[in-house]
């Protein structure tokens, strides 16, 4: 299936869809189809092979159906117009109206093609001179200590592109994101360690640099981790990167605030809204309009134009992030947040870019008086609970400060457990500084979509493990 | 655009056959549909069937190396799917413009072979799957009803059939049906002062037969009662238990460990013959470890691999000595060793102590982890307890959660004692639990 394929006959479908959701709509409340098109590149070299996947699509349409009560969908790799048609009929066939049901809140009139700024597109850059990028790195990272065994680099270009229709609906978006990263690996002959450095954009092929100086860090963690210590289990006065940051606000109040958990009674937030849940030099955002960032779209995948969301402000907790199912159920504000894993799957409330808002204090002025704490570096993987409000991050890396000063111990793989809001009550110090990391989501166990996390670097007291 | 199953092959392999520039070729036929059914409370959310078709094509390519002498093997995997028919020399072109950019070691491709008949399919679903499934929700709402203080906050259930056809230019051939079901339960349970708290579950199986849905709420809905009243975990050094429901995903490192790829990337130094754990002292049982793909209705069983090897049990570990790699055909070829193709489900062998006598005070028994992501390369794991209990010396039980519990997976085996019962579960067979003496580190008050 190639692009133009794809863009040819969507441009087809555009035309068509309309007609067909008026059909189905003279049978139930509400009808949708969205065409979706999600097309990934993988180029990884290390020391000893390489390799290119340069097409590995996931293509196909969801027609979607909703009788008042349920949502009925087919999802199919044919999106010819015969078949759509024919399936849609079986589906109104299927969802009979139920009496007295629930409106679904649909969006404004809007008709629109979005795509994202780039000097160069992606897809015009050649397999060649990304391999070759692939393969500088990895040389300039294998130049910069004999005690690497061994180093991965690993470039990923995803297109996404899609069209949305229902009655009030005609939308369509061509987005490519992209990332790249480096896994070290470091040995002393007896035990091996490893870091990452990581790089992450949308649009332009141009925006995606991974630097020297991130590969020299990278290095350097991962030598120095060879000899790294489990740290004591306590309560520890931490500092968090901009990395554990967005960890913490994902897993925090990103999932926490899913109105779809709200709707399950899954989620705590629920009752807490308009209420203090974190210090008031807290306030966090969910933003799918960053400019360039890994986890931005224009529209989400289901029709629903992309703004700005303020989940807590100065530490009350606002608003949650929804999907148009559970927001109309729940008749909350319905935001840019339903998207899906493919057209295999449902659309849910899912993150885009999550992060912490900006503060006034440098770092410098966040280590001054840390008598004994924990500097935490970088994430693993974490872990929401969003009705007990307990959290879990894995922490990959950590450095020991005393008396505002870093002591050169390095700690590995720390827990940081603890309850939500006590944990997002004790920010003291939030950093002047930001930055976004790209990452997947995962609903529970699966439904993994591209996210970003992130913010400042914040102080605060963390159980650690 | 409709199509006939068959014609895009033909034409497909034809074309293969006959380009000058395809070193070797396989092509993997996947067909695929999905029944699933979303539950919110006691009302339907969504109804899905999904269908997905695609072939994925690997195309080799050798040409001079350009620094090393000699030849050099490039792949590229491309994916094509019906409306791809008229496009196949162009698509194919791509590929090979891709596959011709790298330059690896050359290997060979899995030879014709006879796949084991493995058992995979749940027919009686398969004959009426949303039927079967609307069935399976009365069964579900039945037995949360039966449970005092307990509710169904959610419930998803996916059941589907996937068809595989694989191809290759050294004459393997075959099909193997499947079908998978997973199911996804949220139980709320309240206290006397209406506080909830929840607890989930995960199962997946072949058929829907083999989960008893009555047991399996019985079990969990417990267990959210105890949630609800669970204290933090005191911080601890001392003897673990874990129930064998998070063994899979705790021993994830080990098919890394054992990786022939990893080994060929200098990230494992496992050696054959070797003992596994190095020069490290082993207290507790010995362990044993394989991987089977011909456990009858295993979640992780197959009749071929992805490349075509065919379906067997691995052993990689016997008496704490590392016996073999898993290893592709790439990596078999690369290392001198057998090509065993991929995991299949995760077999341990039992010990000889009843579970009763592992669980003896006083010891933390942990049931669930929130989530068990070991670190793949090293086997460490810090882990917030979802839920446990401390036994005391007694035998009294203390539901605990929060907190976190660290060490390392093959650390901790050094140390390991594991039950005599033993259990089959999805894709786990082995015993019902694996106690730790002083290996892991509990992080509480």
């Amino acid at each position: 299936m190639t692009a133009t394929y794809f863009q040819e006959t969507t441009a087809t479908l555009r035309e068509f869809l309309p007609n067909l959701i008026e059909e189905m709509e003279r049978r139930v409340p509400y009808a949708s189809v969205v065409v979706l098109s999600t097309s990934k590149t993988h180029i990884g070299v290390d020391l000893n092979k390489e390799s290119i996947e340069p097409n590995e699509p996931i293509v196909g349409a969801v027609i979607t159906v909703y009788d008042g009560q349920r949502l009925w969908e087919y999802g199919t790799h044919d999106f010819s117009r015969d078949n759509l048609y024919r399936r849609a009929m079986q589906l109104v066939e299927q969802a009979l109206p139920v009496k007295n049901g629930l409106a679904l809140q649909l969006g404004e009139k809007r008709e629109g093609h979005f795509t994202s700024q780039a000097v160069r597109r992606p897809e015009d850059v050649s397999l060649l001179e990304k391999l070759e990028l692939c393969k500088e790195r990895l040389a300039f990272t294998k130049s910069l200590d004999p005690r690497l065994s061994n180093a991965i680099v690993n470039y990923t270009e995803i297109r996404e592109q899609k069209l949305f229709v229902d009655r009030n609906t005609r939308v369509s978006q061509d987005l490519t994101r992209l990332a790249m990263n480096s896994l070290l690996f470091a040995t002393d002959g007896a035990t091996q360690e490893w870091d990452m450095a990581f790089a992450s954009a949308s649009g332009g092929f141009e925006r995606l640099h991974l630097r020297d100086e991130q590969l020299v860090l990278a290095k350097d963690n991962a030598i120095q981790l060879l000899n790294a210590e489990r740290i004591a289990p306590g309560l520890y006065d931490c500092i968090t990167t901009p990395a554990i940051s967005g960890l913490i606000a994902h897993e925090a109040f990103g999932h926490g605030t899913e109105v779809d958990m709200f709707l399950k009674d899954r989620a705590k937030g629920r009752e807490y809204l308009n209420r203090q849940v974190a210090a008031t030099c807290v306030s966090m955002y969910d933003d799918p309009t960053v400019e360039g960032a890994y986890g931005s779209h224009f529209i989400d995948d289901q029709g629903h134009q992309a703004t700005r969301t303020t989940i807590i402000e100065n530490g009350i907790l606002k608003q949650g992030i929804g999907d148009l199912y559970s927001t109309s159920l729940m008749q909350l504000p319905r935001t840019s947040n339903g998207r899906r894993e493919s057209y295999l799957r449902k659309a849910y409330s899912r993150m885009t870019n999550t992060y912490f808002g900006q503060g006034a204090h440098t770092l410098d002025e966040m280590m001054a008086d840390v008598q004994q704490g924990v500097y935490l570096e970088s994430g693993e993987s974490g872990m929401e609970d969003p009705k007990g409000w307990g959290i879990q991050c894995t922490v990959h890396l950590g450095r020991e400060i005393k008396a505002g000063k870093f002591t050169g111990k390095i700690y590995k793989s720390l827990g940081l457990t603890g309850y939500v809001p006590d944990l997002l009550q004790s920010i003291s110090m939030v950093g002047n500084d930001f930055h976004l990391g790209a990452g997947t989501c995962g609903k529970g166990h699966k439904e993994w979509v591209p996210v970003t996390d992130g913010g400042p670097h914040l102080r605060l007291k963390g159980r650690l493990g | 655009m409709a199509l006939q199953t068959g014609q895009l092959i033909t034409e497909l392999i034809d074309q293969l056959k006959q380009h000058p520039e395809v070193a070797q070729w396989s092509v993997l036929h996947e067909q695929r549909r999905e029944w699933q059914h979303y539950l919110i409370q006691t009302r339907p959310e969504a109804t899905r069937e999904v269908m997905q078709e695609l072939y994925q094509v690997t195309l080799y390519h050798s040409h001079p190396h350009p620094t090393e002498g000699g030849n050099a093997m490039g792949t590229a995997t491309i994916t094509l799917t019906e409306a791809d028919l008229p496009n196949l020399r162009t698509k194919i072109e791509e590929g090979l413009l891709a596959a011709s950019l790298t330059n690896n070691e050359p290997w060979s491709l899995p030879q014709q072979s006879k796949f084991p008949d493995v058992l995979l399919v749940d027919e009686a679903t398969l004959a009426d799957p949303f039927a079967k499934l609307e069935h399976l929700t009365a069964d579900l709402f039945r037995a949360v009803d039966q449970q005092v203080a307990v509710r169904l906050s959610a419930a998803e259930m996916f059941f589907e059939e996937i068809i595989t056809r694989i191809y290759n230019q050294a004459g393997v051939s075959g099909e193997q049906r499947e079908t998978s079901f997973m199911l996804e339960v949220v139980l709320l349970a309240q206290d006397g002062d209406g506080e909830e708290m929840e607890h989930w579950f995960v199962e997946r199986r072949r058929r829907l037969q083999d989960l008893d849905i009555a047991e399996l709420i019985a079990e969990n809905a417990q267990y959210a009662r105890d949630s609800i009243v669970a204290e933090l975990p005191k911080t601890w050094q001392g003897p673990v238990v874990i129930a064998h429901g998070e063994l899979p995903d705790m021993f994830s490192p080990l098919t890394s460990r054992v990786s022939g790829s990893l080994k060929y990337m200098k990230l494992t130094q496992v050696a054959p013959g070797e003992p596994f754990f190095g020069d490290q002292q082993v207290e507790g049982d010995p362990l044993d470890a394989s991987y089977s793909s011909a456990l009858p209705y295993g979640v992780k069983s197959f009749s071929f691999s992805a490349e075509g090897l065919p379906g067997r049990d691995i052993t990689v570990v016997k008496d704490n000595v590392f016996r073999s790699y898993l290893a592709s055909q790439r990596y078999a070829d690369y290392l001198g060793v057998e090509a065993t193709g991929e995991a299949g489900n995760l077999v341990l062998q039992p010990g000889s102590t009843p579970v009763a006598e592992l669980l003896r005070g006083p010891v933390y028994y942990i049931v669930a982890f929130s989530a068990m992501m070991p670190n793949t390369f090293t086997g460490d794991f810090a882990v917030e307890i979802k839920l446990g209990y401390y036994i005391d010396e007694h035998g009294n039980r203390t539901p605990v959660k929060g907190g976190s519990v660290s060490g390392n997976l093959f650390d901790m085996l050094t140390h390991a004692k594991y039950a005599q019962e033993e259990v089959f579960s999805g894709a786990y067979k082995g015993p019902v639990a694996v106690r730790v003496e002083n290996r892991l580190t509990i992080a509480g008050e």
